[in-house]
């Protein structure tokens, strides 16, 4: 029953949605719903908490604590995306920290488990790492943008 | 390369002086300020016939003068519904825009125009509208808003996707509440923010990956620096939009505003004449294009 | 002899004595009579009062940023080709002052400054030259808006024509059809026969120019010889340029590897552009009193090679002399063809002659036509 929901709440989501249902089972057992509070830390940076989330509600930022500077937001993100990819590559630390900024739920997947999940059943690989890249390129995309400062004024 | 869709203005044939560089006298009647270094002037022609005759369409520009100054091609930012009120939403920037910084209510400027294309707002209808721009490009598609508003059963969704550099960049923030309540749909988010910032953060493409776009009746509408513009268009090329689906504004020198001085050219258009709004399939050999 | 005016359109012969009454006859007409003449170390445009101001039995020798007088064997009057000058300082002046601006309490008065209304007969004008004028005619006139001083003087103009038949190092007319012989857009044209001159009317004007000398009809000797000059002419042009596949072989090359060699050797000084024909950009610039209070508008040539032309706020848009000189060329070559409906260049040379390292669009085009696309 509970991996019903699982699987459900799964289909619903952009970053797992088409996806074969073998698969989202797989997920589903590999996975746990998770909720934070407006301001709670899902994780920081440096964490080994070995956990990717896929966001179901709320909104969350993506933070780098700069000393002297505070908490810079570098990216917001909303239900259906993912955060805590760095879990999935070595030295597999997270590389910034995710901040709830509304009350948040998601869906937590073991980050080992995923791995061997998908070295076991490469279908299965596939489109989990083929999803992910996808992930990292968008980022990867807006980051060069905002590395640009496109609206910044010309001196 | 004269566009069926974005036809250079009646009006301007209708508003044509003898001597197209003579400038009309308007009076700023009210300076609202925007944003950092932005604000909107409220500007009325002092002769009423010219008042009475002026119209514009959403996109257009004027050239504004400052005499012993000089002379810029500012977007129009008003309603096109109410044309006697103008309204010009200026970064101050060079020379010119600086020294408008320096006016108060009640002072003369001299107007010219309106110049330039505007946005296909028949070739509009029935469609869904995307609007994506950032900082001050918002303004030359506010006119576009408006008149989107006045006539909203017209068009299917409308969706603003507006973005600055930093919260204190935007401009217009008083007025979305109420474009939500007649029907835009508004997504906005910056570049960089600090944690006191609630809202998005993230560049104006990534609010690309916050809706969905049906490729058969989505036009998408933009304006903001080219290097926004192109990863705009790639967006929305990647969600199968046609390229004469989607829209741009561009930004050259202007000394003439009338074709004359050569300064805006872009390839084989004059911005001025043929631009600035263009559909990405016109510009697309060039747009892009390493310092063309 | 006849001394009934001859018909537009026909070909008549005139000792070249009467060229003199020509020139009285119209200023008479209170015309101001512009001319190649020497000047400056070249030949030059300026006031001519008489034949003896033409450069009679001169010549130039140009070639890729060369230029040079030299003493001809004869005492031909039009033995030369175009100089540095062209007629578009006459009709779309370096310097214009365009409107006088005043701050009054209420409101700005901007006045148009009066504009040199000179009746000006060009004399000697060159088959690419009037192509020229033609050209920079449609940009001025022929859009929605048109420039009502340019309007104004080129209204008035009365044009000499003179066909070509000795083209110069940098010459390329036959390639553009623009010459040797001048085909319309003249009063009178001239071909330059060893003891007459053979002149085709072309308007009332002419007709009523020409009526001030004695003349008889062209014969077939005459007619012949000006053919075979003008074929030879034809055949001597120092340059050629391929249009064949224009515009667009540049809208395909534009980032030809070309363009980067260009970078190096283009200094970017713009004679190119100032002595360019058809050239047409300006700037606008404000003369203003120390109190802020009058000022004019004044209109100046300008030019694509500047760095301050592509200036916006956010930037210079084409920062590099690669991109300057391709917006140059490409302008000239290709996008012309779209503004206006023609090419932009008549194929007089002197953006050859007068570029300080001699680059050659000719030649320039034709590297890109060889190497074939990047």
């Amino acid at each position: 029953m509970r991996s019903e929901n699982l699987i459900k709440a799964l289909q619903s989501l952009s970053f797992t949605r088409e996806l074969e249902h073998r698969h989202l089972e797989k997920l589903a057992s590999l996975a746990q719903e998770v909720a934070f509070s407006e301001g709670d830390m899902i994780f920081r940076e440096g964490d080994m908490d070995d956990k990717v989330y896929i966001i179901q509600e709320g909104k969350a930022a993506v933070e780098i604590r700069v000393p002297g500077r505070g908490r810079i937001t570098i990216l917001t993100v909303g239900p259906g995306e993912l955060i805590g990819w760095s879990s999935l590559f070595p030295p597999r630390h997270k590389t910034a920290s995710v901040r709830s900024i509304t009350d948040t739920r998601a869906i937590a997947v073991d980050g080992t488990k995923l791995r061997a999940a998908c070295e076991e059943d490469h279908d299965l690989g596939y489109t989990i790492i083929w999803r992910v890249a996808e992930v990292i390129a968008q980022r990867l995309k807006a980051t060069r943008l905002q590395l640009v400062d496109m609206f910044a004024p010309s001196s | 390369m004269t566009p069926k869709d974005v036809n250079v203005s009646a009006v301007q044939e209708h508003f044509k002086s003898p001597d197209p560089m003579i400038p009309y006298s308007a009076r700023v009647t009210d300076i609202k300020p925007e944003a950092y270094a932005i604000a909107t002037y409220g500007l009325m022609f002092v002769d009423e016939k010219i008042r009475a005759g002026y119209q514009f369409m959403p996109g257009q520009f004027n050239m504004i003068y400052l005499p012993g100054i000089g002379e810029v091609p500012i977007s129009i930012s008003s309603d096109p519904g109410d044309p006697e009120r103008l309204g010009h939403t200026i970064r101050y920037a060079g020379n010119v825009t600086r020294a408008i910084s320096r006016l108060q209510v009640g002072d003369i400027v001299g107007i010219r125009g309106p110049y330039g294309s505007a946005w296909p707002v028949e070739r509009m209808r029935g469609q869904d509208l995307c609007i994506v721009t950032g900082g001050i490009g918002l303004a030359p598609l506010r006119p576009l808003i408006y008149t989107l508003i006045r006539r909203r059963s017209e068009f299917g969704r409308v969706i603003l996707l507006y973005g600055a550099r930093t919260p204190n960049d935007m401009v217009y923030v008083d007025e979305f509440p109420d474009w939500e309540t007649k029907g835009i749909q508004v997504h906005t988010t910056v570049d960089r923010a600090d944690e006191h910032w609630k809202g998005h953060v993230g560049v104006v493409p990534m609010l690309f990956y916050h809706i969905r776009l049906d490729p058969k009746q989505t036009t998408v509408v933009t304006c903001g620096p080219e290097i926004m513009m192109r990863f705009v268009i790639y967006e929305a090329l990647a969600r199968r939009i046609p390229k004469d689906r989607i829209y741009i504004s561009m930004e050259r020198t202007m000394k003439c505003g009338v074709g004359f001085c050569g300064h805006c050219q872009f390839g084989p258009v004059f911005v001025c004449k043929e631009g600035p709004v263009f559909s990405y399939a016109q510009v697309e050999p060039f747009f892009g294009l390493e310092d063309f | 002899m006849a001394n009934t005016a001859p018909n537009i359109g026909s070909q008549i012969c005139i000792s070249k004595d009467y060229l003199q009454p020509i020139f009285e006859a119209l200023r008479k007409r209170n015309y101001r009579l512009i001319g190649p003449t020497l000047g400056e170390g070249a030949i030059v445009l300026d006031e001519i009062q008489e034949t003896w101001d033409l450069p009679m039995g001169w010549t130039d020798q140009q070639q890729p940023g060369t230029y040079r007088l030299a003493q001809r064997e004869d005492r031909s009057l039009f033995g030369y080709v175009v100089g540095p000058h062209s007629w578009k300082r006459y009709l779309y002046p370096p310097v214009q002052e365009l409107l006088e601006v005043e701050r009054r309490k209420d409101g700005i008065s901007a006045q148009p400054i009066p504009q040199d209304v000179t009746r000006y007969a060009f004399i000697g004008v060159r088959p690419c030259d009037l192509s020229a004028i033609a050209i920079q005619d449609r940009v001025f006139m022929g859009g929605p808006h048109q420039d009502p001083h340019y309007r104004a003087r080129r209204r008035e103009v009365f044009i000499l024509a003179v066909n070509c038949t000795r083209p110069g190092g940098t010459c390329f007319c036959v390639s553009l059809h623009t010459g040797p012989k001048a085909a319309a857009g003249f009063d009178l044209s001239l071909t330059e026969l060893e003891d007459v001159l053979l002149v085709e009317i072309g308007s009332e004007m002419g007709k009523e120019a020409i009526s001030a000398v004695s003349w008889r009809p062209a014969g077939a000797f005459e007619l012949q010889a000006a053919r075979q000059l003008l074929a030879e002419a034809e055949n001597h042009m120092g340059r050629k340029l391929d249009t064949h596949h224009l515009p667009d072989l540049l809208y395909q090359n534009l980032e030809h590897r070309r363009w980067d060699l260009l970078d190096k050797r283009c200094l970017s000084c713009g004679n190119c552009t100032q002595v360019c024909p058809t050239c047409f950009c300006s700037d606008m610039v404000e003369i203003s009193d120390l109190r802020g209070q009058k000022a004019k508008r004044v209109r100046l040539w300008d030019s694509c090679f500047s760095l301050h032309f592509s200036h916006v706020h956010g930037g210079n848009i084409r920062p590099s002399i690669r991109s300057r000189y391709r917006q140059w060329l490409t302008h000239k070559l290709a996008f012309w063809f779209d503004q206006f409906g023609q090419i932009g260049c008549v194929g007089c040379g002197r953006c050859i002659t007068w570029c300080p390292v001699g680059i050659d669009l000719t030649e320039e085009t034709r590297a890109i036509q060889m190497e074939g696309t990047k």
